[in-house]
C-alpha cells in the first residue's frame, strides 16, 4: 500500500491513520480482554457463591432425604435465568434432586469433586454439601454465559463507534496537521524540480518555519548559491581555458620552431603550422604518420638514442639531428623534448638549424684563418728577428772597425756619433732578442709538471744574488705552494718580477721583497710585493703591452718586453696578471696558474 | 411392606391397635398412600443414619460433654430395634471431634450421661414417666412412639408417603437446651405439647 514513491502526503497520513488505529485497536483488544477474563472470574465467583449457599441449604434435606425440600431450595434458582441446570447428588452419587425437574437425567453428568469448568458456553461449577464436615451429597450448578456475551457484544458495539469515530476524527485531524509538515517539503521539491528543469540557479525556495525542513531549505539554497557560483566559476575558467588554448594555438601557429607532440610509437599527434615553413609539410600532411619518416638516413641511430633518453625521463635540449624536406634537402635540426607519462606523448619543439649551423662554420673558418696569420705573424716576427741580427752585427763589427782603424783619423764629434751609433745597433739588438724571446713564447710547448715554488723562487734569487748583494736587498718567501706548471716559464716570470722589484728602486733604500702564495678553488694565486718606486695606476694596463716604457733609459734600462711576456705565459698558463701599487711606495703584481693546468700533464 | 412390618411390630409392642390407627389415619389423613404401601426395604437403616444425623444438626451445652474428646452417647432404651445398622452408621464416626458411641439401656436408671436417646419402651404405657423422668436432662429424646412429640419427647419419626418425617417438639428442646438446627426444623413437623 506505500511503496517508496507514493506521495509524501498519503505517507504521512497513513503513517497517523495507521499509528492510530492500531494504538486504539490494540487498546481496545487490551480492554476487551480484560473485560472477558475479569467477567468470566466474577461469573465463577457469583456461581461458585451461589453453589455453597445453596449447598449449605441443602445439608438437612439430603441428610435426612427430603427430596421435596431440596426441590423447594433448587426451585428458588428460577431467580437466576442464567443458571440453566442444578442438581443434587447423594453419597452414593445418585441424582437425589434436579432443576428444572423436566430435564432429563442423561443430561446430568456424574459429580466431581469441588471445582468448575467452562464447557460449550457454559460454566459448570460442583460444589460438596457437607454438614458439620460430614459430606452428604454434591451440588450441581451449570449457568450459561449470555450475560457475558451479551455484555461483550454491547463492549464490541461501542468499541466500533469510538474506534469509527476515532479515525474518522484522525482522518480529519492528520489531513490538516501533515499539510503543515507535507506543505513546506513539497515546496521544496516543487523548487528544485524548478531549478533542474530550467536551469535557473538564481530561483530560491521559500522557507515557512524555522524547523528541520527550514533548515533543509536554507541548505538547499546555501547550495543553489554555491552552484549557481561554481556555475559562473565554471563558465570563467572555461573562458580563460579557452583563451589560452587560443594564445597557445597562436603561439604554435606563429612560431618559427615547430612544435609538436609526438606518440610512443613515434607518430606525430600534432604538428603547428611551422611545418610548412620548415619541412615543407603541411601538419595535416604529417599527423599520423612516422616522425622516422623525415629522417636523414645517418641520424637515425642517435636518434633513436635520444627518443630512448626522452621516454626514460630525460628532459633533452640541444638535441640535433637532420631532417630530409619536402623538397629533397636536408636540413639541421635542434630538438628540445620533454615525455609526458600521462599522457604518454613527447612534446618537442624543432629548431632549423641552418642558419645557426652556416653561423658556426663560418666562425669556425674565421678561427682557423686567424690562427693561421697568428701563426704566420710570429713566423715572421721569429725570421725578422733572427735575420734582423746577421745584418746588425755587421752594422756594430763595420763601426768597431771604423772606430779601432781610423780612430786618428777621425776628429771627437766623429768618434762621438760612432758611438752613439754602436750604442743603438747594441741596443737594437737586445730589442731583437726580446722579440725572439717575446715570439718563442708559446711557440715551445713545455711540458707541465709539479713545481715546488719554494724550490723556484731560490733559484731566481741564486741567478740574482749579485745585484741583491749589491742593492743590500731582502728577499722573503716561506711556505709556498706546490703548483702544475710549466717550470721554464714560470722561472722566467718569476725572475722578471723579481728583477722589476729590484730595478725600480729609489736611491740609496735597500729593497725588500715579499712572496706569497695561497690555493683558492680553482687556481693558485701569488704575489709579489717590494716597497720601490711605485707605478701611477693609470698606467696599470700600458704596462703589460710591449715595449711599452714608463721611464727613458738612463733612469731605468730596458726594453719594456718583460711584463708582455711575463703576461703570455701566465695566460698560456689559463692564469691571469694584474697589478696594484701606491705610487712612491710599493707595488704588488699578482698572478694566478689556473689548476686546470694539472689535466695537462704529461702521464 | 414396612408399613406392615410396622403393624406387626405395633402389634408386638402389645399397644398395636392405637399405634395401627394412628399410622392409617396419618396416611389418610395425607390422602396420597398408595394401596400397596411401599416402604422403603429397611426403614431400620433409615433412622440410624438420622439418628447420626441429628448429631450433626443438634448441639449441646458444653457441659454434656466432661472433656473436649469426650464421646457422644446415642443411648437406645428399651427394644434395639436398629440390629447392626446403628453400630455400623457410627463406626469410626465422630462429631466437633467427639467420637460416637452406643449405649443400650434396659431400665431408666441405667441412663447416666447420654446425648441422643432412642426410646422402644418394652412397656409403652410408661413413655410418660419415662419422659417425666427425663425431663430437664440434656438428652435428645428421638422415638417412633406415637404422640411422643407432643408429650414430651422432642423427636418423633413419622412415616408420610412411604418416607420417614420428623415431628419436633422445639418447646422440649429448648427446655433441655438443646438447639436444633434450623435446616432441621425446616424439614420437620414442629409441634407443641398437647396439655
Amino acid at each position: 500500500m506505500l511503496n517508496k514513491d507514493t506521495p509524501i502526503r498519503k505517507k504521512l497520513m497513513s503513517a497517523i491513520l495507521l499509528t492510530c488505529g492500531a494504538v486504539s485497536l490494540l487498546t481496545y483488544l487490551a480492554f476487551f480482554a480484560y473485560e472477558y477474563f475479569t467477567f468470566r472470574q466474577s461469573l465463577v465467583n457469583q456461581l461458585s457463591s451461589l453453589a455453597e449457599i445453596i449447598a449449605a441449604n441443602s445439608t438437612a434435606s439430603l441428610a435426612f432425604k427430603d427430596q421435596e425440600s431440596a426441590q423447594e431450595i433448587l426451585d428458588a434458582l428460577k431467580a437466576r435465568p442464567n443458571v440453566v441446570a442444578a442438581g443434587l447428588y447423594d453419597n452414593d452419587g445418585q441424582l437425589f434432586s434436579k432443576y428444572p425437574l423436566n430435564l432429563s437425567d442423561n443430561s446430568y453428568p456424574k459429580p466431581e469433586k469441588q471445582g468448575y469448568y467452562f464447557k460449550e458456553a457454559h460454566l459448570v461449577v460442583f460444589q460438596p454439601v457437607v454438614q458439620n464436615g460430614k459430606h452428604h451429597g454434591t451440588l450441581y450448578l451449570k449457568s450459561d454465559m449470555k450475560a457475558m456475551n451479551e455484555r461483550l457484544t454491547l463492549y464490541g458495539l461501542i468499541v466500533i463507534i469510538v474506534i469509527s469515530v476515532t479515525f474518522f476524527l484522525a482522518y480529519n485531524l492528520s489531513k490538516r496537521l501533515q499539510k503543515r509538515i507535507s506543505d513546506p517539503i513539497l515546496a521544496l521539491a516543487e523548487t528544485a524540480r524548478a531549478i533542474s528543469d530550467r536551469g535557473d540557479y538564481s530561483v530560491r525556495a521559500v522557507k515557512m518555519g524555522g524547523d528541520e525542513v527550514g533548515l533543509l531549505t536554507d541548505a538547499f539554497n546555501q547550495m543553489v548559491v554555491q552552484i549557481e557560483k561554481q556555475n559562473t566559476d565554471i563558465t570563467l575558467f572555461n573562458q580563460q581555458l579557452e583563451q589560452n588554448r587560443e594564445e597557445l594555438q597562436n603561439i604554435m601557429d606563429h612560431s618559427v620552431d615547430v612544435i609538436c607532440t609526438i606518440d610512443e610509437v613515434g607518430t606525430f599527434v600534432k604538428v603547428s603550422d611551422a611545418s610548412k615553413l620548415v619541412w615543407g609539410y603541411k601538419p595535416e600532411e604529417l599527423v599520423g604518420t612516422n616522425a622516422a619518416n623525415l629522417l636523414y638516413e645517418d641520424d637515425k641511430e642517435i636518434s633513436i638514442r635520444a627518443e630512448q633518453d626522452v621516454k626514460n625521463g630525460i628532459k633533452i635540449t640541444n638535441f640535433e639531428n637532420r631532417f630530409i624536406r619536402k623538397d629533397g634537402k636536408i636540413i639541421p635540426l635542434t630538438w628540445s623534448a620533454k615525455w609526458d607519462k600521462k599522457e604518454k606523448v613527447m612534446y618537442c619543439v624543432a629548431r632549423d638549424a641552418t642558419a645557426l649551423k652556416e653561423a658556426e662554420y663560418q666562425l669556425q673558418k674565421r678561427a682557423k684563418e686567424l690562427t693561421a696569420s697568428n701563426e704566420e705573424l710570429e713566423q715572421f716576427a721569429y725570421i725578422a728577428s733572427h735575420d734582423l741580427q746577421e745584418p746588425l752585427r755587421m752594422v756594430t763589427s763595420f763601426l768597431t772597425q771604423l772606430e779601432k782603424k781610423y780612430k786618428d783619423q777621425l776628429d771627437d764629434k766623429a768618434r762621438l756619433y760612432i758611438h752613439f751609433a754602436v750604442d743603438g745597433a747594441i741596443r737594437m739588438r737586445k730589442i731583437i732578442l726580446d722579440l725572439l724571446e717575446y715570439s718563442r713564447v708559446g711557440r715551445n710547448n713545455h711540458d707541465i709538471e709539479l713545481v715546488d715554488m719554494n724550490e723556484l723562487v731560490s733559484e731566481v734569487v741564486l741567478f740574482s744574488r749579485t745585484t741583491i748583494l749589491e742593492k743590500e736587498a731582502k728577499v722573503i718567501w716561506q711556505n709556498l705552494p706546490q703548483v702544475y706548471a710549466a717550470r721554464t716559464p714560470l722561472q722566467q716570470v718569476l725572475q722578471n718580477l723579481i728583477g722589476n722589484s729590484l730595478k725600480y728602486q729609489a736611491n740609496g733604500v735597500k729593497p725588500v721583497i715579499t712572496i706569497e702564495g695561497a690555493e683558492t678553488a680553482n687556481s693558485w694565486q701569488f704575489s709579489v710585493t717590494d716597497n720601490g718606486i711605485g707605478i701611477d695606476p693609470q698606467f696599470f694596463g700600458k704596462i703589460f703591452t710591449a715595449f711599452q716604457r714608463l721611464h727613458n733609459n738612463n733612469e731605468y734600462s730596458g726594453t719594456g718586453i718583460g711584463l708582455a711576456i711575463c703576461k703570455k705565459i701566465i695566460e698560456n698558463h689559463g692564469g691571469k696578471i694584474w697589478v696594484q701599487s701606491v705610487p712612491g711606495k710599493n707595488t704588488t703584481f699578482y698572478f694566478t696558474i689556473s689548476k686546470s693546468q694539472r689535466s695537462h700533464v704529461n702521464s | 411392606m414396612a408399613l406392615l412390618r410396622i403393624i406387626r411390630r405395633t402389634i408386638y409392642n402389645q399397644k398395636f391397635l392405637p399405634g395401627l390407627f394412628l399410622v392409617l389415619l396419618s396416611a389418610t389423613e395425607i390422602g396420597m398412600i398408595s394401596p400397596v404401601q411401599k416402604e422403603s426395604p429397611n426403614a431400620a437403616q433409615v433412622k440410624a443414619v438420622f439418628l447420626f444425623n441429628f448429631a450433626q444438626f443438634v448441639e449441646w451445652p458444653d457441659q454434656t460433654f466432661p472433656a473436649a474428646k469426650a464421646p457422644l452417647i446415642i443411648g437406645v432404651l428399651g427394644k434395639d430395634p436398629f440390629k447392626s445398622y446403628l453400630d455400623e452408621t457410627i463406626l469410626g464416626e465422630s462429631i466437633n471431634g467427639h467420637p460416637l458411641i452406643i449405649h443400650r439401656y434396659n431400665k431408666l436408671q441405667d441412663i447416666k450421661n447420654c446425648h441422643i436417646l432412642y426410646i422402644n419402651l418394652y412397656q409403652p404405657d410408661q413413655l410418660e414417666d419415662v419422659l417425666a423422668a427425663l425431663k430437664g436432662r440434656r438428652i435428645l429424646t428421638v422415638s417412633d412412639a406415637p404422640k411422643f412429640a407432643q408429650s414430651g419427647g422432642i423427636i418423633q419419626f413419622v412415616t408420610v408417603n412411604n418416607k420417614i418425617r420428623m415431628r419436633i417438639n422445639q418447646e422440649n428442646a429448648q427446655a433441655s437446651e438443646l438447639t436444633i438446627s434450623s435446616k432441621l426444623l425446616r424439614l420437620a413437623e414442629i409441634v407443641s405439647s398437647t396439655k
